[in-house]
């Protein structure tokens, strides 16, 4: 089971961090906000990282429920 | 080919004032990514469109590492602070901003709201208790935020006057000889060395604790590194934000019924903040990012290894994106705006700002309800940024 990653687009500010930071799965929105990318793989380092770096906390990842 | 001398230089020219610049304007319009020549004699693509400079600032293929490491086009013949987290590029600069996020969240920023709210009260009645007129950047706008930034590094109070020399040195692009800046950037660094020696003797629950120990304990940046650290953070948390909060209150007393409409509706000052925010071109020019690979920008192809320069300020008053870009209307509901950059390096501080610049206006409008401007404010001159220099208000 793969982990998740959560995000949270209303407390989204639009920073384009993660987007910079883990291309491969964010991508910002036409209404400047962040969403998972369709094509987004399991989480890696790169999304551990924006994570870590968001500014509001909006990204999160799950561990898989067992 | 262009030839040089047809090349438009860039920086424009600064005016007084945080107004728009004209040169930005006709670009959007007509030539929205365009060749300049930069002081040092290199060429960069120009773009002043709000989606190219968003574009620019958010895409992995244009690299601040490339911009300031190696060999390439420059703004200046000197690069300030290449191992600063200004030039690293992801994955590396997630490393050096994972330091510092933690304690810049807009959760840790709410939590220092109070004691804010406390600092400005202070500064404010303290004001109140001198004859009008009086200077509000030497009371109120630089030490607000310098008072901060020293508490959230865990040092003593600065000094502000050194600081203020030292600023005024890295911002400038077209004021200074390369020496200069150096020579101001070595100095901040002897200074810096003294205070970190002392934190290393006496660590507590501060920023500058927990860099030093990412340093001597988990070997997570150099020594180069935590002085560049250091010295975005005192540039960025002091310099800029007592630059932009000065400018703001200016804008907001330009015009005597902006302060008004503030102290009648306190409850506009949050969104209030953000359209002074998008409204005051306040720097001119924009940290160079080089393309690591050929791609297309704006309709133009842009080569690998060629510099784009993308000003936040132009992107601001995008008529695409803001109706009437160059009105300053404080009740305007403005979707985000770039004064905090975009991307990788969207500012570390900008939870923390907000913050400092609410409580701000807040404890102004509360206080000093007939603030008035009593006398022309002084320009900084011949820099990229521009900010009041002195603010003579009344009340
Ligand atoms: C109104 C006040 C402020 C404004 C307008 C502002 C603006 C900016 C901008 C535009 C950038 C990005 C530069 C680029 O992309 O080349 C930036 C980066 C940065 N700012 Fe701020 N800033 C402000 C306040 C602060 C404060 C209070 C702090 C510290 C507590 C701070 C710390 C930083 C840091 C560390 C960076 C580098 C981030 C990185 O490279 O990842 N700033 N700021
Ligand atoms: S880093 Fe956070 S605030 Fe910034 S775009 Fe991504 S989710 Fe939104």
């Amino acid at each position: 089971m793969t982990e998740r990653i959560e995000l949270d687009r209303a407390l989204c500010i639009g920073s384009g961090l993660c987007a910079a930071t883990a291309p491969g799965h964010f991508a910002l929105d036409a209404d400047r906000r962040s969403r998972l990318r369709e094509d987004a793989g399991a989480p890696d380092e790169r999304v551990e990282d924006a994570a870590a770096v968001c500014p509001v906390e909006a990204i999160t990842i799950n561990a898989p429920a067992v | 080919m262009n030839r040089k001398e047809d090349l438009l230089p860039f920086p424009f020219p600064s005016r007084d004032g945080l107004g728009p610049l004209p040169e930005f304007a006709e670009l959007r319009r007509h030539t929205p990514v365009v060749k300049v020549r930069l002081p040092s004699g290199d060429t960069a693509w120009l773009v002043t469109r709000h989606a190219d400079v968003r574009r620019v600032l958010a895409d992995p293929r244009f690299s601040r590492s490339r911009a300031t490491r190696g060999e390439g086009p420059r703004i200046n013949r000197t690069t300030t602070l290449p191992d600063s987290i200004l030039a690293a590029d992801p994955p590396d600069h997630s490393r050096l901003r994972k330091l510092i996020a933690p304690a810049l969240t807009g959760r840790r920023a709410e939590a220092m709201r109070s004691s804010i709210a406390l600092l400005t009260d202070d500064l404010l009645m303290k004001l109140a208790r001198q004859p009008s007129p009086r200077d509000l950047v030497a009371h109120f706008t630089r030490p607000l935020p310098l008072a901060v930034i020293c508490d959230l590094l865990g040092t003593p109070r600065v000094d502000g006057e050194r600081l203020d020399a030292w600023n005024e040195a890295l911002r400038s692009v077209t004021a200074r000889s390369d020496a200069e800046v150096t020579a101001a950037v070595e100095e901040m660094t002897d200074y810096l060395i003294g205070l970190i020696a002392a934190k290393r003797a006496d660590p507590a629950q501060d920023m500058l604790s927990a860099l030093i120990a990412a340093r001597d304990e988990g070997d997570q940046l150099s020594e180069g590194e935590l002085i560049s650290f250091c010295i975005v953070l005192l540039a960025g948390g002091y310099g800029t934000t007592s630059n932009r909060l000065a400018g703001l209150v200016h804008l907001l007393l330009e015009q005597p019924e902006r302060y008004a409409l503030l102290c009648r509706e306190p409850a506009l000052i949050p969104s209030a903040v953000e359209e002074l925010l998008r409204y005051a071109q306040a720097t001119l020019g924009a940290n160079l990012r080089v393309a690591t690979e050929d791609t297309v920008l704006g309709g133009v192809k842009i080569k690998e290894g060629e510099a784009v320069i993308a000003p936040t300020s132009s992107a601001n008053h995008d008529e695409h994106i803001y109706p009437e870009p160059d009105l300053l209307d404080l009740t305007r509901a403005a979707p985000s705006h770039l004064a905090f950059g975009h991307g990788a390096h969207f500012c570390a501080g900008a939870q923390l700002a907000r913050v400092q610049i609410q409580e701000a206006l807040t404890g102004l409008t509360r206080h000093f309800p007939s603030l008035h401007a009593a006398a022309r404010p002084d320009w900084t001159s011949g820099l990229t940024t521009r900010a009041p220099r002195t603010l003579p208000v009344g009340w």
